[in-house]
């Protein structure tokens, strides 16, 4: 950047630059926040999988990482498959409900999102097309005003095929990643358990200590 | 301060590590839909064949066996209890072993007193079969067979002490029989306070209860 612009700036530009890396930062934090949040619930999520193991490996049963990891994997799968279920269900139903209206109105070229007969007449519609709207800052088209309103939350006879239809699907779809997400979880569990449940250390161990030490180091 | 900083700084690593993220949560979300569908097909196959939809993995099926055979005590623990709960009976293996008996001797005094009967003793243990463990139950089975004969045998006592009291049927002497007679003929109620109030044709006085059943 050639430095003889930026002497050129003035005080309001650099109120705005510096609230722009104000945002930023106030972005990443929240992205980390949320990101330790995710983090922390995965992690909640993955002792299930020391749920589904323990008797196995407790037992002795399973002696090798690679036979824990297999076993692991198919509990893993039978409990995800016990959790997705319900909403893979919620799914098809809203699924049904779209192909079912497409197949009355004979219409497949439908959108079930549209303000018109679709979802969208619940909800508050601005017009982000409208090119007044926008400003040209540093070369660059940012929002400059709020876009004009077209559409108010109303409600339409025609469009109550996609109030049962868009609320299933979405809920089917967020309930599945959850879950999908927890079965991620326990996959990273298994995988850290098969390295850390075999593992030995000799930390502490010296080869020159009396035998009662050696023996209650084995036993450990 | 530093921990918002921190906090900034993960949230870098986060935005760098989302794409990866959505890739492995996208590819596990296609993946279970596929798991699903062939489990699906598979618990088909399973319906027909009498399985269950999950059918025990090997390593569950060892777990089950193993700790069956390291706890079989529940099922000796079952061994039905005899009425005379008496401590020796928990364990009859240690009984039989020992050779105690698994009943007190003492009877109650007062039957044997009142029907004069003679003592049985009851061998618990059999000397020959000391490993019985079936020991305690022939035991209890001679028990139960003992006490419905003490039974019959109480009630031809019970009936012999009826038999006791009636002499005079019994008895076979004219004497005793002329004077029962005679005690018969001549057996006069003897008179009390109240035979003025017995007599029906006094009905004239208000005194006493009127028993007079005639229709006025």
């Amino acid at each position: 950047m050639n430095p003889i612009i930026l002497v050129q700036l003035t005080e309001n530009d650099k109120r705005i630059i510096i609230a722009i890396c104000l945002v930023i930062i106030l972005l990443f934090v929240l992205i980390g926040l949320i990101g330790s949040l995710i983090i922390r619930t995965m992690k909640w999520q993955g002792k299930k999988c020391d749920t589904l193991v323990s008797d196995v490996v407790t037992n002795h049963i399973v002696t090798t990482p690679f036979q824990l990891r297999k076993y692991a994997r198919k509990k893993n799968v039978r409990h995800f498959i016990k959790q997705a279920w319900i909403p893979l269900l919620i799914i098809l139903v809203g699924a049904l409900v779209y192909i079912i209206h497409n197949i009355v109105y004979n219409n497949w070229a439908y959108n079930p999102f549209n303000y018109d007969d679709g979802f969208g007449t619940l909800l508050f519609i601005w017009d982000f097309n409208d090119p007044d709207s926008y400003a040209v800052v540093f070369g660059i088209k940012i929002l400059a005003k709020w876009p004009p309103l077209i559409n108010q939350p109303h409600v339409a006879v025609d469009a109550i095929w996609s109030y049962f239809a868009v609320p299933l699907v979405i809920i089917g779809f967020l309930w599945y990643l959850v879950v999908a997400q927890a079965w991620l979880a326990r996959t990273i569990r298994a995988w850290k358990l098969s390295k850390q449940v075999f593992e030995k250390s000799l930390e502490g161990f010296n080869q020159n200590s009396p035998v009662q030490d050696i023996s209650n180091n084995q036993m450990q | 301060m530093l921990g918002l900083l921190k906090t900034f700084g993960k949230g870098i690593l986060y935005v760098i590590g989302l794409p990866f993220f959505l890739i492995a949560l996208v590819l596990f979300a296609v993946f279970g839909i596929l798991a699903f569908l062939f489990q699906i097909i598979k618990s088909i196959i399973f319906f027909f064949t009498g399985q269950k939809f999950f059918p025990e993995l090997p390593e569950d099926k060892e777990l089950r066996l193993m700790k069956e055979a390291s706890n079989p005590a529940p099922k000796q623990e079952e061994v039905p209890q005899p009425v005379n709960n008496t401590p020796s009976i928990i364990t009859p293996l240690e009984d039989m072993s020992e050779e105690k008996p698994i009943i007190s001797p003492v009877k109650n005094p007062v039957e044997e007193t009142v029907f004069e009967e003679p003592e049985e003793e009851i061998i618990p243990n059999k000397p020959d079969d000391p490993e019985d463990p079936e020991g305690g139950d022939h035991v209890f089975e001679r028990l139960i067979e003992d006490e419905p004969e003490e039974i019959i045998e109480e009630e031809p006592i019970a009936e012999e002490e009826e038999e006791e009291p009636t002499v005079l049927e019994t008895s076979n002497d004219k004497e005793d029989e002329e004077d029962l007679v005679e005690e018969l003929e001549t057996y006069v109620p003897r008179s009390s306070n109240y035979d003025s109030q017995v007599d029906d044709e006094d009905d004239d006085t208000d005194s006493g209860v009127n028993i007079d059943y005639d229709v006025r």
